[in-house]
């Protein structure tokens, strides 16, 4: 892909590998203890 | 990255790109080359340039070269880039680059990316609403009917 003339070159380095999606369910998605 | 020098930043750059949506298994596919986007990882770039126009042997995304990971800092730009694009539906949307970036003065070309959220606006309502709802799904991201204001990364 031609992105142009070349300004300069970076390094972005995440604290945290980049999510995009909730992990938790949400409190009434939690199973219900079987006794 | 050299275990000496700081990274320029510690947040994903945020870049608009297309797709081509595949409707027979939900994916996103890169325009030009036949790379499907995984939906549980992020994109790793790799330098596909045959051997005889490679001037060196490189990680992508080569400062030299077309490899990496594309992306713009404006969606207008999305138009002109569709055009030379393969057949099919074409999708719109955020992509989280981060890693090594060459930045230039149309776009940027990332070593690691992934999808953040897809946009129907404008031309691109062409697209079936609930196809691109059920591809969104499938990657766990948004679907937004406007675009968000990118990253500046002006040099």
């Amino acid at each position: 892909m031609d992105i142009g003339k070349t300004q300069k070159v970076i390094e972005i380095e995440p604290i945290e590998e980049p999510v995009s999606v909730p992990s938790e369910p949400a409190p009434d998605e939690l199973p219900t203890p079987v006794p | 990255m050299s275990p000496w020098r700081a990274p320029d930043g510690i947040e994903p750059v945020l870049a608009a790109r297309l797709w081509v949506l595949r409707g027979d298994d939900l994916t996103l596919r890169s325009l030009v080359k036949p790379v499907t986007w995984p939906s549980n990882s992020p994109l790793h770039a790799r330098c596909s340039a045959p051997e005889e126009l490679r001037s060196d042997q490189h990680e992508a995304p080569g400062e030299a070269c077309f490899c990496g990971v594309w992306g713009v800092p404006f969606p207008g730009r999305l138009e002109e880039i569709g055009r030379s694009a393969l057949e099919g539906w074409k999708v719109g949307g955020i992509i989280q680059l981060w890693g090594r970036i060459v930045v230039g003065t149309k776009g940027w070309r990332g070593e690691w990316a992934r999808p953040a959220a897809l946009v129907v606006s404008g031309r691109r309502r062409s697209v079936p609403v609930d196809l691109v709802q059920s591809v969104a799904f499938r990657y766990g991201i948004l679907m937004l009917d406007e675009w968000p204001v990118l990253t500046p990364l002006a040099a």
